[in-house]
């Protein structure tokens, strides 16, 4: 699988240039508003936003892109004729989309994290209370951890979710190439079948959930003991562990059709 | 040694491409399979190759039942262009070489300076015959037991047609098989040892070229004007 992940970069490194060039220029360019101060502060939280959503949507859209493309081109045959299993190749393409996604959070944490600093610096009479108020709404606390370590085990959940959509997404475009191969209009068929699969695996999820209190936790939710904050770090557990099993599910079918049953 | 063996292979799309073709191909043959465009060549040869799988029947590699494990053996020449666009020649080689055992590096090498082909073209700069050479270059630079090169001679101007049958010829051996799809019959007869006529999907004659020859009176050209006429 080494050598599938190294071409997986090596068709990337162009693109992974540009975009990390493009994200110093933006932070650069927040960084300047922020030093500047007045009408440059809110280009920088613009900014800021750009790099956050961009950063964040640019693992999703650059695996369908990659993904989708090697079905639709010829350039699939080079992988596809190579005496790799479709667990290997669909596992090196997840691997390449997963260490793109850790990489691009890290780039956005880092960002956000400078221009932060900078702004603390010059202007801590509004970051402060800023900082105050989000620690006071945050249930570290209440869950009887560091906030460090909630701010951690939310990640975790949220990269869990992403991974899992990615995962989603690669089954929906080898359902669509399986089922129907050669139509036109195949990646609208790969995007009905994302919702498709989306609604059913969300339907499990809420069963899941509904089983393990989730529901009676909701009605109880406005007596001063919030049960769903003191729980909560249950239903991130629960939600780890059923993204991690769709992943899996959803790996093991890609990679199946993939050897028995998808035409190139 | 049956190196390929199908037996009753079919591929349907919304009609059949390819439909109950059994065929044996030996060591140490060169077949051809000869038909007309849309008579299901490229479709059997991509089922042999690992690319499309089959509707039904089934296929045997080396002795066993066809699984990604079996293009370990298959060298497969497409008769599309199918190299990644980011890629120069030079990393068209170091692909093949880190994912086939059977690759041979200086080989490559020496067909891409015979085809006058440079190690530093990016594949997007490739005509339409340059990008034809080098596929033939990386299909016929390993040493894999079966070969099968789907219309090798498209694109190839008639200059390198000689060049390209003369590869193939010093690449078949005892050791491996040749299965080649044309409809250029008229370049191919001289090299093949076998021919398997392919109409609408189905095979409709197969077997030695001289056998074919003696038994029609009729050179494989005319036999193959008289079938598909």
């Amino acid at each position: 699988m080494g050598k599938l992940l190294k071409y997986e970069f090596l068709r990337r490194k162009t693109f992974l240039a540009v975009m990390a060039i493009v994200m110093v220029l933006l932070e650069a360019a927040v960084l300047f508003g922020i030093y500047k101060g007045g009408n440059w502060l809110l280009a920088s939280v613009a900014l800021t936003s750009v790099i956050v959503i961009g950063g964040l949507l640019m693992p999703l859209i650059d695996c369908i892109a990659n993904y989708y493309s090697d079905y639709r081109n010829k350039h699939g045959y080079m992988i596809f004729l190579t005496p790799n299993s479709g667990y290997a190749i669909i596992g090196a393409k997840a691997l390449a989309s997963m260490i793109i996604l850790v990489g691009m959070l890290l780039v956005v944490a880092g960002s956000v994290f400078a221009s932060y600093r900078l702004a603390l610096s010059i202007y801590p009479e509004v970051v402060n209370p800023v900082i105050e108020s989000m620690k006071a709404q945050f249930p570290a606390e209440m869950l009887g951890i560091s906030p460090a370590a909630a701010i951690a085990w939310f990640s975790g959940a949220a990269l869990m979710q992403y991974m899992y959509n990615i995962m989603l997404v690669m089954l929906s475009i080898t359902l669509a190439k399986t089922a129907l191969p050669g139509k036109q209009f195949n990646a609208i068929f790969a995007l009905l079948f994302y919702f498709g699969v989306s609604m059913a695996v969300e339907t499990v999820n809420s069963i899941v959930l509904a089983g393990s209190g989730f529901v009676g936790d909701m009605i109880r939710a406005v007596s001063a003991d919030n049960p769903l904050l003191i729980n909560v770090g249950k239903y991130l557990i629960v939600g780890i562990v059923m993204y991690l099993i769709w992943m899996a599910v959803s790996y093991v079918v890609s990679s199946i059709l993939v050897n028995r049953r998808t035409d190139l | 040694m049956d190196y390929v063996r199908t037996d009753g292979l079919s591929k349907k799309f919304n009609k059949y491409a390819v439909k109950d073709a059994s065929i044996t191909l030996q060591q140490g043959k060169i077949y051809g399979l000869l038909g007309p465009n849309g008579s299901g060549k490229s479709t059997l040869m991509k089922m042999v190759a690992g690319l499309f799988h089959p509707t039904g029947g089934s296929i045997q590699i080396m002795g066993r039942p066809a699984s990604y494990k079996s293009k370990e053996f298959v060298s497969f020449m497409p008769t599309e262009s199918y190299f990644y666009n980011y890629m120069d020649i030079k990393t068209v080689g170091k692909y093949h070489s880190d994912f086939y055992k059977d690759f041979d590096a200086a080989e490559f090498d020496s067909l891409i300076s015979f085809m006058q082909l440079e190690p530093k073209m990016k594949i997007s700069s490739l005509s339409s015959g340059m990008a034809a050479k080098l596929k033939l270059a990386a299909a016929m630079a390993r040493n894999a037991k079966i070969f099968m090169l789907d219309e090798p001679l498209n694109g190839i101007d008639l200059v390198a047609r000689d060049l390209v049958l003369s590869s193939i010829i010093r690449k078949a051996g005892p050791d491996n098989v040749m299965l080649i799809s044309s409809h250029l019959i008229d370049a191919m007869e001289g090299i093949l040892d076998e021919v398997i006529f392919i109409k609408e999907g189905e095979i409709v004659l197969s077997g030695e070229a001289e056998g074919i020859r003696e038994k029609h009176n009729k050179s494989i050209v005319d036999l193959y004007k008289e079938v598909f006429a």
